[in-house]
């Protein structure tokens, strides 16, 4: 199988107040759909969204903010295997699936 | 079972009333998540992969059926409607909201629960033989000693910050089903010559990165020195162990560094002062912590076999018992052992429906109460020979009555990648697919004994260094990966098992663990169990035949 490639990151956190994960969205909230996040190339525009991150931590809004990598195909598909585990839910709980 | 008394009950409901005002901290921002992440884990509140997890301590796996309701409701009422119990004979839920987790707390103390000390490097929740009280040839109840340990380890000011987690087991009988030289201080229980109860304190095992059976430090210690002796291994631990490297911290590293013999002169040394501290349980008190573990008032005269009609004898009924019920101390009545390991399940995790089930089963058949086993299972201790084919008939309405308790299905699994923020690899799914591929019951009675045990990384909470066959998940460049041991066991005869040779991917996994059954079923001599056929013929036979393709 053709691994992945990557050129760009979008930053995901859990939200404080229930840990659910969420991305950080285009329009700057905080979205558990990780196809409205935000995506930069590794760089300065990436420094910003993580910035606007470490906001948003500040603010009690989410913690453990961090950068992940999404297929450049499919900026909606994270390239870990972590992270697909974390955008979809338990693989072993389909019924709590979260897409 | 022990019951708290005024003190006990301030004391939980106080911490809960402090947790519900952190927390509050923290949602205004008056915390930060650092200041505030070490107080929510002193709480058992964890923040896994999709939420937050609450750690429900069970103190040596003793639960009562109000107990489990209540963990039942807070799976309904602030989970998805399911738990997950641990190889500490604790209870996980996976789905917990911050906001909600002082309403949980406040909800556990009324009836006597909490999560205090499941995790932080602390003495965390003292396990004991899941059979306590109830098997032949016991010693002593186990629990007598937990329960003192528990009672002097919780918040103890001295052993509230230790170098890291610190586990402790104890077991009363020769046959170890505690684990107990895996655990940073593993005690045996014995009678002396003189029918007096002496203890043996095994200190330095465990599993994780670096894994050791635990050595025998101090032979025969006398039940009125126990707590000061404790008292002086954890100073030393406390003093000399690794604080600088996370993964030299454990007493095992200090044990192994100092070696047996300094490490127990310089104890015996410190418990010179501890003794004359007063550390030790007035023979009252201890009087008094013994009463509650008595045991029901048993009924006498009672057949010492079910009565088997003959549906009983084609619907699997012998099967069941053959697996999961154990022989009573009293006679007329048995341990029933109800497996959490359905084919294709979720090892551990058990349904509020099914959690209800069983409470109301075990305020039926076995006097309120219910037994937490290290290997994910649950157990009715009190339960009579007479309503056995009744109760078989009411836990398979539940599908809590899978004849595979101690079988190749019977598989202790960490919740792995699938939920936890430490993993590498996911263990569940292979522990399903396992269970599936030797699903028909006839196969894994010829089988016999074998234990399965899968980490979904090297921390080891799913024991795979104590596996007959033990299963590692690891990360290969972003792949998930399963290294596999053979020849590790925690019962009396504790061994690590050994690697046998390159990893397998998670296609290829279970396709080698029936090549190792099946190289064991035609090498094995009549009646030679598993463990014992490796023990036997060591891993070559085993790698031939795993490696042979490649």
């Amino acid at each position: 199988m053709a691994k992945a490639s990557s050129s760009r990151q979008a930053i995901t956190a859990n939200r404080l107040r229930d840990g659910a994960v969420v991305y950080l969205a285009v329009d700057g909230n905080w979205s558990e759909n990780l196809a409205q996040a935000a995506t930069a190339p590794d760089g300065d525009a990436l420094k910003k969204l993580f910035d606007r991150a470490a906001q948003s931590a500040r603010q009690n809004l989410i913690v453990d903010p961090v950068a992940i990598a999404v297929d450049d195909v499919d900026q909606t598909a994270p390239v870990s295997f972590r992270e697909k585990i974390r955008l979809r839910g338990p693989s072993v709980r389909p019924d709590l699936a979260r897409i | 079972m022990y019951a708290y008394d005024t003190y006990d009950q301030t004391f939980v409901d106080q911490r809960a009333a402090e947790f519900r005002t952190q927390v509050a901290r923290r949602l205004s921002g008056e915390l930060t998540e650092e200041q505030f992440r070490p107080l929510r884990l002193l709480n058992g509140l964890y923040l896994q992969l999709h939420a937050y997890m609450l750690r429900v301590a069970i103190p040596y796996g003793t639960l009562s059926s109000r107990q489990l309701q209540a963990l039942a409701d807070i799976a309904d009422k602030y989970d998805r409607g399911y738990g997950h119990f641990t190889t500490r004979q604790n209870i996980q839920f996976n789905w917990i909201k911050l906001e909600e987790a002082p309403d949980i707390l406040a909800d556990l103390a009324v009836v006597e629960m909490h999560a205090i000390q499941t995790s932080g490097n602390v003495i965390r929740n003292v396990t004991a033989d899941h059979f306590a009280g109830v098997i032949l040839g016991e010693a002593d109840d186990p629990r007598i000693t937990c329960e003192i340990i528990r009672q002097w380890s919780t918040l103890h000011p001295e052993f509230s910050f230790l170098p890291r987690k610190f586990k402790i087991a104890v077991t009363g009988s020769l046959v170890d089903r505690a684990a107990i030289r895996f655990h940073d201080i593993g005690i045996r229980i014995r009678k002396a010559a003189d029918a007096s109860l002496v203890h043996d304190i095994y200190i330095g095992g465990g599993m994780g990165r670096t894994p050791f059976v635990a050595p025998l430090v101090k032979a025969n210690l006398s039940k009125a020195g126990l707590l000061s002796y404790l008292e002086a291994v954890l100073r030393v631990y406390n003093r000399y162990g690794r604080r600088d490297n996370i993964y030299k911290a454990r007493i095992k590293i200090l044990v192994d560094a100092l070696g047996v013999d300094e490490f127990a002169r310089q104890v015996e040394a410190e418990w010179m002062h501890t003794k004359l501290e007063g550390a030790d349980l007035p023979e009252a008190e201890e009087q008094r912590i013994r009463a509650f573990f008595a045991g029901p008032a048993y009924e006498t005269g009672l057949p010492a076999t079910p009565i088997e009609t003959p549906d009983l004898r084609e619907t699997g009924f012998a099967d069941w018992c053959k697996t999961s019920v154990f022989p009573h101390r009293v006679p007329g009545y048995a341990v029933v052992t109800i497996s959490l390991k359905p084919i294709g399940g979720i090892p551990g995790d058990a349904t509020s429906q099914q959690m209800r089930a069983i409470a109301d089963l075990a305020e039926a058949y076995s006097r309120h109460e219910i037994r937490v086993t290290h290997e994910q299972n649950l157990v009715l201790p009190y339960v009579r020979q007479i309503d056995l084919p009744v109760l078989w008939r009411k836990l398979a309405c539940e599908k809590l009555a899978t004849a595979n308790v101690g079988l190749v299905s019977d598989i202790i699994a960490c919740p792995g990648l699938d939920y936890c923020s430490l993993a590498n690899a996911r263990s569940i799914p292979i522990a399903q697919r396992i269970s599936e591929r030797f699903a028909e019951l006839q196969q894994q009675h010829d089988i016999g004994p074998l234990k399965i045990k899968i980490s979904g990384c090297i921390n080891a909470c799913g024991h795979h260094h104590a596996g007959h066959i033990g299963i590692l998940g690891v990360d290969r460049k972003g792949e998930e990966f399963y290294q596999i041991m053979l020849g590790g066991t925690g019962d009396e005869t504790a061994a690590i098992g050994e690697l046998v040779g390159p990893g397998f991917s998670s296609n290829t996994v279970v396709d080698a663990v029936e090549t190792i059954v099946k190289t064991f079923l035609d090498l094995r001599q009549p009646g030679e169990v598993f463990l014992n056929a490796v023990r036997r013929l060591g891993l070559a036979p085993f790698k031939e035949r795993l490696y042979a393709r490649s």
